[in-house]
């Protein structure tokens, strides 16, 4: 990698990673001996003659279903995805800069990388490498030049910098631009060059713009306060359908209870695919959005209509008046393998079992312990605590996973100071319980639009 | 430490068993990497009730240098950066981890990623300012 800054370093070394422990290695060789030998063979040919007439098919039936005039009207629905302004009209006047401009000064370089106007936003990337580390503050109470960069035309005009890599809108009939850095961000005065001035040339984004058309369906419906799933984007990439969506009024407090997606299409076949982490406008777009999703699945053979499902458990608020406490006894000297505790509890009345606990020195000072619970089917969260333990450390696990061969969840707490050891009393409290378990169900048909694109794509 | 020996151990396994498959052998470092990704995304929606700010707790506590020498200054502010982190996505924390912790050049990340090199590029630095603007503030 080329020199990083000292940010970029101290984000190293808060990174550290411990060294893989060698009984791991071992385990992991002994797996891959046990995987049967690769075989070489051939991809399955997906036969697309059927596929493409099945959907020309669905295309023909719901243009007809819906009617013409509806379909011109659906497709108006199509927006174009800019990786910056997020969803725009396809007819969007966009400038963009003709080439990159860079300067060094001193051995810094400040390179303007990219950069895209439009009627109501400017933004421009630039990057900057060569700053010695000695230019910045040499501890935290003191901090470096912050004056924020700004544009400048020939007559003077001047556009702010919002923050980030955005500035105040330029007016359409301005392309000739300054960038003025007064100072490279958080240097001490003198120590770094100041003062830059990088000119900057905008051109009219070639047409038509390289946008990623997205069909964004009408999420307003009669059933607008009903809590439901809804599709609201899709598109079509390489040969896949992404399709968008989230839960509408879902509450917040079951946010981090949704289950996972499932898809089944006509037939009741489950339709495999996975959760696209690509489309990061579409994603900033949905952000607001509880629970949104991005899938992206294969449409060859699909038969619609698709059958979305999810579900969530509506859970109680943490019961703070529900309590209970155990006593495990911990050795003078902590082993390097997990406690096996095996102790039940009551808790709220549900029996609940202590499974394991597992303790890890923390280079903060003290021990992080981590107590695992087995999974529980109404019992969902516990907070823990001990004497001298601290609370805002702790931390909880909606969920489980399988540990030592069990399904379990865990709850913690950190102690910045001292050991706990021989009989020790733990305290458990704040039980989350599962009150109902929600399923709700979304069929989805594509447009006839969509649908058409999809048989382009798969053509 | 436990999830993550479980996923780096299906990862290699499921490399192992499909590395016929690889057709660029240049191309094996952003391939591991993606099924790397994908079973960390698998995980990640199987136990997507875990939530956010207690995963940023975990950040904060678990084991961060292998130096003791650290000053406490330096150790503040080493959290306070962990802290920032624990606050981007999971989507910027993975930009991060991709670029400097696996140390991997701008073109393997737009490879994993499935994204122009010059976005990447782009979210990376927009990322190191905000950051840099986050410690500032606090």
């Amino acid at each position: 990698m080329n020199t990083l800054s000292d940010l970029e370093k101290e984000i190293q070394q808060s990174y550290a990673l411990q060294e893989p422990r060698p009984e791991f290695l071992n385990n992991l060789a002994g797996k891959i001996c046990t995987v049967k030998e690769p075989a070489v063979g051939t991809k399955p040919v997906f036969r697309l003659s059927w596929a493409v007439y099945g959907l020309l098919a669905i295309a023909l039936i719901t243009v007809l279903a819906i009617g013409p005039t509806k379909v011109l009207a659906q497709i108006q629905n199509w927006l174009g995805l800019h990786p910056d302004l997020g969803l725009i009209q396809p007819d969007t006047q966009l400038r963009v800069l003709k080439e990159p401009s860079s300067q060094t000064l001193d051995g810094v370089t400040v390179e303007v990388y990219d950069g895209t106007l439009s009627a109501d936003k400017s933004y421009i990337y630039l990057s900057i490498t060569g700053v010695p580390a000695s230019a910045y503050p040499p501890n935290e109470n003191s901090s470096g030049c912050l004056t924020p960069h700004y544009l400048e035309t020939k007559d003077g005009q001047i556009y702010q910098a919002y923050g980030d890599s955005e500035y105040e809108v330029i007016p359409s009939d301005v392309n000739e631009l300054e960038l003025v850095i007064p100072c490279i961000h958080n240097t001490m005065p003198g120590t770094a060059p100041e003062h830059w001035r990088i000119p900057l040339e905008f051109v009219q984004a070639e047409e038509p713009l390289e946008l990623t058309p997205v069909y964004v369906f009408p999420t307003e419906t009669p059933n607008a306060n009903k809590t439901s799933i809804v599709i609201s984007h899709s598109l079509v990439e390489d040969d896949n359908l992404i399709l968008a969506g989230y839960i509408r009024n879902l509450d917040e407090k079951y946010r981090n209870l949704v289950g996972g997606l499932e898809v089944f299409d006509a037939n009741g076949k489950p339709v495999p695919f996975i959760h696209d982490q690509t489309q990061l406008s579409l994603a900033n777009t949905l952000s607001n959005r509880l629970g949104f999703w991005i899938i992206r699945l294969k449409p060859e053979g699909l038969t619609f209509p698709l059958e979305i499902r999810e579900s969530y458990l509506e859970v109680s608020l943490p019961l703070e008046d529900e309590k209970a406490s155990l006593s495990v006894n911990l050795p003078d000297e902590y082993p390097r393998n997990d406690l096996i505790i095996e102790q039940t509890f009551e808790i709220a009345g549900e029996t609940v079992k202590l499974y394991f606990l597992r303790i890890m020195p923390s280079q903060f000072g003290g021990y992080e312990y981590a107590f695992y619970f087995k999974d529980h089917p109404i019992i969902k969260r516990l907070e823990v605590s001990s004497k001298g333990a601290s609370r805002s450390n702790s931390r909880n696990s909606f969920g489980s996973e399988e540990m030592h061969g069990e399904l379990v969840f865990m709850s913690g707490f950190w102690m910045e100071e001292g050991s706990l050891h021989g009989d020790v009393k733990i305290d458990i409290s704040s039980p989350v319980k599962v009150l109902e378990t929600v399923t709700l169900v979304h069929f989805f048909t594509p447009p006839a639009d969509l649908l058409i694109e999809l048989i382009d794509m798969m053509q | 430490m436990h999830e993550a020996e479980d996923l780096t151990s299906q990862t290699f396994v499921a490399a192992w068993e499909f590395w016929h498959t690889l057709r660029e052998p240049a191309r094996a470092v952003s391939w591991l990497f993606t099924i790397a990704r994908n079973k960390g995304i698998d995980h990640l929606r199987r136990n997507n009730n875990i939530q956010h700010e207690e995963w940023n707790e975990e950040l904060t506590n678990s084991s961060f240098s292998n130096n003791h020498q650290i000053s406490s200054e330096t150790r503040d502010r080493l959290l306070d950066l962990r802290r920032g982190i624990g606050n981007l996505t999971e989507d910027e924390q993975e930009l991060i981890r991709l670029r400097l912790v696996a140390e991997l050049p701008f073109k393997q990340i737009a490879q994993i990623r499935r994204e122009p090199e010059t976005r990447v590029k782009k979210r990376y630095y927009r990322l190191l300012e905000r950051l840099q603007a986050q410690l500032e503030q606090e």
